[in-house]
């Protein structure tokens, strides 16, 4: 498999439009909430790793994908516990993403209780449900769940922020 | 209860996190300009993350050039270290075998030079003069060692002493004998303990020209060597002891007087040459064959040709710790052990070991010390 090299890889970072920069950012914040870290933390982590080689960089694959996935499993690596397991205070990553680790599930569910639609599609989210499936079990058009989605995503950006 | 709660918490980071890909997959499948929409709406700026994405960008990418270079740093101090610890002992092992070699051969030289100091007491040797007067630097060596034969004079010092002048006049003339010609042949004599063993004809006895002129009387009882000089020790201490006792026609200490060895023109005088180097003796050219006179009566302690330069070389011993030494002849007329009486004809001139035409060294030593011939040879 063909990868890109460190050099290369640095080359198509600071090629990165200012859109696919923005999207970055916004993975990283998405991400970086279910975890004791800063979004910047995270997307730096990811830089590095690209840049270091530890994450070889298929040459097929767009930045915005990779460094997405790259972030995902960052991610998961520090994800936290949800609220009721409180961070150890003497933890040093406690700190700014602790307080955006503390949204609960309970809390993002609750921020659509006026929406039982864009709640069911959050809950089915949480459950692994995508795209065709979360369209079909809530009965929407496809222009219909993007714009649910949408919806749902920006009122979590908003709460994290 | 421990298990439930840990499952619970398991199952709502997953649902978390699942929940965050859902996110990212609608921001990826979100068209830039509507993210750069949002970000104008949020924040009042639409390039506010991606300034946040550049200034974050450019910290990881020094950073990451720091690391680059701390990396190769490492590698390279590593590869230093390495290569340090290959080479290190090797250049250490050099070193203490230099050091080893160097020591070594000072300790030899140190030691080698020291029995020329004790010319009655030399240990055995394989050679029968310390020096060998081939060895022109080795000379040069000793003489800056300002030991007591070692001092040297500079020409303007050579000059001022009429008999090492060139133009001094016939052996007949003591004091003032010379040469026309510089220095030929500088030497170090020093009698070894063990002599070659050498063939050569006996004495004849025909008195040197300057032989007969002055006989001097030797002293009743001489003073026997302290130690045998030469190897075979025993043969050499009777002959001498045959010599002293037979040879007392000659000298004590306060009238010695040595007999010219033969008639000739002094080309070398005694003491310091040019060239830092100083001669033990004289240098008397003469014709090829010439009779060369015993200066006294005494034992032969050496006669041979082991010492390169020296040519064939004979050592006379004789009372009062003086030793004559007599070199370049190109014929020995007397052996090892053999006692001579003062004129008789011991060896023939020539040129052989380093001496550039015929002639004789002639030296006499006082114990170690070389003196110079001049000041014990009978006038006339």
């Amino acid at each position: 498999m063909a990868t890109l090299s460190q050099a290369e890889a640095a080359k198509a970072l600071k090629a990165l439009s200012d859109g696919d920069k923005t999207a970055l950012i916004k993975i990283a914040r998405a991400y970086a909430a279910r975890t004791c870290y800063g979004h910047e933390d995270l997307l730096q982590e990811a830089i590095c790793r690209v840049l270091s080689g530890a994450r070889a960089w298929p040459r097929d694959v767009p930045a915005l994908a990779f460094l997405a996935g790259v972030m995902r499993s960052i991610a998961w690596e520090w994800r936290s516990p949800p609220q009721g397991e409180a961070p150890d205070a003497a933890d040093p990553r406690s700190g700014e993403g602790g307080a955006i680790a503390a949204i609960d599930i309970g809390k993002i569910v609750a921020l659509f209780d006026d929406d039982p639609v864009a709640q069911k599609i959050v809950i089915g989210m949480m459950e692994g449900a995508r795209g065709q499936e979360l369209q079909d079990l809530c009965g929407l058009s496809k222009t219909e769940y993007e714009s649910k989605r949408t919806k749902i995503r920006r009122r979590i950006e908003k709460l994290s922020q | 209860m421990t298990d439930e709660i840990s499952q619970e918490v398991l199952r709502r980071s997953e649902a978390l996190h699942r929940l965050a890909e859902a996110l990212s997959e609608d921001i990826l499948n979100t068209p830039p300009e509507t993210l750069l929409a949002e970000v104008a709406e949020d924040h009042g700026n639409r390039r506010t993350y991606a300034t946040t994405f550049n200034r974050m960008l450019s910290r990881t990418l020094r950073q990451s050039t720091v690391q680059d270079i701390l990396d190769w740093a490492r590698r390279s101090g590593a590869q230093v270290l390495f290569n340090a610890s290959v080479w290190k002992p090797l250049v250490a092992s050099v070193g203490i075998l230099l050091v080893g070699v160097i020591t070594g051969d000072l300790y030899l030289r140190s030691h080698h030079d020291e029995p020329l100091q004790k010319i009655a007491s030399v240990p055995v040797g394989s050679n029968p003069w310390m020096e060998p007067s081939g060895d022109r630097g080795r000379r040069e060596s000793r003489a800056r060692t300002a030991e007591p034969s070692g001092s040297l004079l500079s020409p303007s010092a050579i000059a001022s002493r009429p008999e090492l002048q060139p133009n001094a006049p016939d052996v007949a003339a003591p004091a003032g004998a010379a040469g026309d010609a510089g220095p030929k042949s500088v030497r170090t004599v020093t009698v070894r303990s063990e002599p070659a063993q050498r063939a050569g004809a006996s004495s004849a006895a025909a008195p040197p020209p300057g032989a007969a002129a002055a006989p001097q009387a030797v002293a009743a009882a001489p003073r026997p060597l302290a130690e045998p000089l030469n190897p075979g020790p025993a043969q050499a201490m009777a002959g001498l002891a045959a010599a002293s006792g037979a040879g007392n026609a000659s000298s004590n200490s306060n009238t010695l007087s040595f007999s010219w060895p033969l008639r000739g023109r002094v080309i070398a005088g005694f003491g310091p040459v040019a060239g830092s180097l100083r001669n033990d003796g004289i240098d008397v050219a003469v014709p090829e064959g010439t009779d060369i006179h015993a200066a006294d009566d005494g034992l032969v302690v050496y006669a041979g040709n082991d010492v390169k330069g020296y040519g064939n070389l004979l050592l006379v011993r004789h009372g009062n710790g003086f030793v004559t030494a007599y070199a370049h002849a190109s014929r020995l007329l007397v052996t090892q052990g053999d006692t001579v009486t003062r004129g008789q004809v011991i060896a023939k001139s020539g040129q052989t070991g380093h001496a550039n035409e015929p002639q004789l060294h002639f030296e006499i030593r006082k114990g170690t010390v070389p003196v110079d011939p001049t000041q014990y040879l009978s006038p006339g």
